[in-house]
């Protein structure tokens, strides 16, 4: 029966040649040592414009998307789908575009466009998730948290909610996941009449809050300011509107304590649909406590069982520039991924629980891929690093925005005999390791792969090449 | 005595988009590195705003959900407030939306009309193209020309009528309607542009150009030190070059 529905298949030459094509034009790139995921997908449009309906079919597809920690959740989903033996694939977090999505599924497809695994992890931008779901109909779509982003891209708050509104739209029976202390996230299932599965953290996570400009101080359906319980981080936790009685629902998957925050994971009690346990979140910061209840809320959703998802959240490790630590000489240099205030804010609350003196360096490039306006570092609260600056030993900057990045520590009155601005990336992580103690690297996304690219060459870190 | 200038920020929690904070904390630094007092107090929605307690007024840009919101509170309670701070020649500084604000109406794209606080004779009509990009200007103190260097992100096109000067003339990019080569507007000692977020920690010129203004209202006489601005400078000479350059190709 198999073979016949594929040979029906094989018959559609066009879904044949454009899987083909798919391939063939991904194994070049690659020869070719052109990293591209985009191409080899438009190019399989190009034979069949519906090809990504025919190699997602009988897959059971998971779409991970909003503003920050798509990547990381999608990593701990497919930790969990590894624990539990399930048969599934991934897009690589440069994959996240339409394009990307559909070079993903060819890959992984057969020639006749069928596709062998139950289960797909889709990393999906706010602004594809539409286009993508014109042709997939997912099982589960998560929307992780939305903040204020690349402004140059995607525009103001409003229109990514509507984006991301309209992706999910187009689905008709997927169940919908959904951070419950993101005043914006919840306000998707009234505009959307979906019923979802909520994640949340029932209480504030640090004692000492970073000070920053928030997203959504008003109600976004009456427009009157938010009261809240709590805040765990930005615009996230226990908010109410008074006057249109707009307010945080109890989520499914929460964490209902939170135990112990240090420098390399956080001790949190969770409940999952009324079953509670103790486990620890092997990522540091509140963000990751975030990112650990949106992957066992998805994890949920689909089925798998607790003590798989505990373990997931428990063994995760980090990888790509998310929290990703690597040793070089015998130092260790954690790369962190910074691409908006929220998410950088968040980094600075982490370096607050470092308990040693460090390196910092910050990459600030301004890429499209990195948003071309670089204006957001004013929104990050730098002014705080005042506060640790004992810990800080010396600051590099890179990046074809070093300049700016400069200047906006200078006006924090960051001490400017401790930074330096070093262009070249190799001399910059040289300087840096001459201080023989722990770097961390907080690079914007192209700075991100540049900087990859040279530690992979420079000191031969294979597991870096992709 | 010692010198001391008020800053009064409107709707900081509310118009803040990208960086527009970095306008304020150079003006406080580049106060304060001089010896001259520097108080910053914001001004939001339901605050009350005693005009004659500050010298420079600062208004930033916003996402329309966000101007939305501080509509009535700015057009019922201090649109008299801050015609009349104008009128006696208070120093302001407004960014993209809070200067469409500060001008005649918003005309959108499809024709609905919105009415502004009319202190600046300006009017800006909606686009579905948006100008963004780096872009640079030239503007004018009392040594002569200079290039301002910054980043506009914007719909709306404004037209200057004739009692409003330009605050500068664009060389790349596109100001106040990519048309008439303008940018920004200068209006008593109202300074207003495009320039979005940060626009004066790299170009300091334009920052003391605003200091000066305002002591010289409040002091009458002006003797700004200068200061290092080795860094502003170096930060500012690389894009400059790099978006000069870049259109040229």
């Amino acid at each position: 029966m198999d073979l016949c529905t594929d040979i029906i298949l094989f018959m559609k030459l066009n879904v044949a040649l454009s899987v083909l094509s798919c391939k063939i034009s991904c194994t070049l790139l690659r020869i070719f040592n052109k990293g591209g995921t985009a191409l080899p997908g438009k190019i399989a449009s190009f034979f069949c414009k519906d090809i990504l309906k025919y190699v997602s079919e009988n897959v059971k597809v998971i779409l991970v998307t909003g503003t920050n920690g798509k990547t990381t959740t999608c990593r701990i989903i497919e930790n969990g789908f590894i624990l539990s033996g399930l048969n599934y694939f991934s897009n690589k977090s440069g994959a996240n575009l339409l394009n990307g999505v559909i070079t993903s599924f060819c890959l992984s497809s057969s020639l006749s466009g069928k596709n062998h695994h139950d289960y797909a992890v889709i990393e999906c931008d706010e602004a594809a998730l539409s286009h993508v779901t014109k042709f997939i109909d997912p099982e589960v779509i998560l929307v992780t948290n939305i903040f204020r982003d690349q402004l140059d891209r995607y525009g103001e708050i409003t229109n990514t909610l509507n984006l991301i509104a309209k992706g999910i739209n187009n689905c008709e029976s997927a169940c919908i996941c959904i951070n419950a202390d993101c005043s914006l996230c919840t306000h998707l299932l009234s505009i959307t009449s979906k019923k979802a599965i909520l994640f949340g953290v029932d209480e504030k996570i640090y004692d000492n809050l970073i000070k920053e400009p928030k997203d959504a101080l008003y109600c976004i359906k009456c427009r009157y300011p938010y009261t809240y319980d709590y805040i765990t981080y930005a615009h996230l936790g226990g908010f109410k509107c008074e006057n249109c009685g707009y307010q945080r629902q109890n989520p499914d998957v929460h964490a209902v304590g939170i135990l112990n925050t240090d420098a390399s994971g956080s001790d949190i009690e969770i409940i999952i649909r009324n079953r509670k346990y103790k486990t620890r979140v092997n990522l540091p910061g509140a963000h990751n406590i975030y990112n650990s209840l949106a992957a066992a809320c998805v994890m949920n959703a689909i089925g798998i069982e607790d003590t798989h998802i505990l373990n997931a959240i428990g063994s995760f490790e980090s990888g790509f520039g998310r929290m990703e630590e690597i040793n070089v000489n015998g130092i260790s240099l954690s790369i962190i991924l910074v691409k908006n205030p929220a998410g950088f804010n968040q980094i600075l609350n982490y370096l607050f629980i470092v308990d040693i003196k460090f390196i910092l360096i910050i990459m600030l490039n301004d890429q499209a891929a990195d948003g071309t306006d670089v204006s957001w570092i004013y929104d990050v609260a730098f002014e705080k690093l005042l506060d640790i600056h004992n810990k800080i030993e010396h600051i590099y900057i890179g990046g074809s925005r070093a300049y700016d990045m400069a200047l906006r520590l200078k006006y924090a009155d960051i001490d400017m005999s401790k930074v330096s601005i070093e262009q070249n990336d190799a001399n910059l992580v040289n300087k840096a390791l001459e201080h023989n103690i722990p770097i961390y690297i907080t690079p914007t996304y192209t700075a991100m792969f540049n900087l990859r690219n040279m530690l992979a060459k420079k000191y031969s870190l294979k597991e870096f090449y992709e | 005595m010692k010198k001391q200038i008020r800053i009064c920020h409107l709707y900081p929690d509310i118009l803040n988009l990208y960086g527009d904070i970095g306008n304020v904390i150079t003006l406080q630094k580049r106060l304060t590195n001089r010896g001259i007092d520097c108080t910053i107090d914001n001004i939001s929605v339901k605050d009350t705003l005693y005009v004659e307690n500050y010298d420079i007024f600062f208004i930033g840009g916003g996402q329309d959900f966000e101007q939305e919101i501080l509509l009535e509170d700015l057009l019922v309670v201090k649109k008299t407030l801050i015609k009349k701070a104008i009128d006696e020649n208070k120093t302001f500084l407004a960014i993209c939306g809070g200067y469409q604000l500060l001008g005649n109406y918003y005309k959108t794209w499809d024709g609905t009309v919105l009415e502004f606080v009319g202190a600046l004779n300006v009017n800006t009509i909606g686009d579905k193209k948006r100008m963004i990009g780096d872009y640079i200007f030239t503007c004018e103190d009392e040594k002569g020309c200079f290039d301002v260097i910054s980043f506009e992100n914007h719909s709306g096109k404004t037209f200057l009528s004739s009692d409003v000067l330009p605050l500068g003339k664009v060389i790349t990019g596109y100001g106040n309607n990519g048309q008439d080569k303008t940018e920004g507007a200068r209006y008593k000692n109202v300074f207003a542009s495009y320039g979005h977020g940060p626009l004066l920690p790299k170009n300091p010129r334009l920052a003391d150009l605003i200091i000066k203004t305002s002591l010289k209202e409040k002091y009458g006489t002006i003797d700004l030190v200068d200061l290092n601005d080795e860094l502003e400078i170096k930060a500012n000479n690389i894009m400059l070059e790099r978006v000069k350059f870049h259109t040229k190709k």
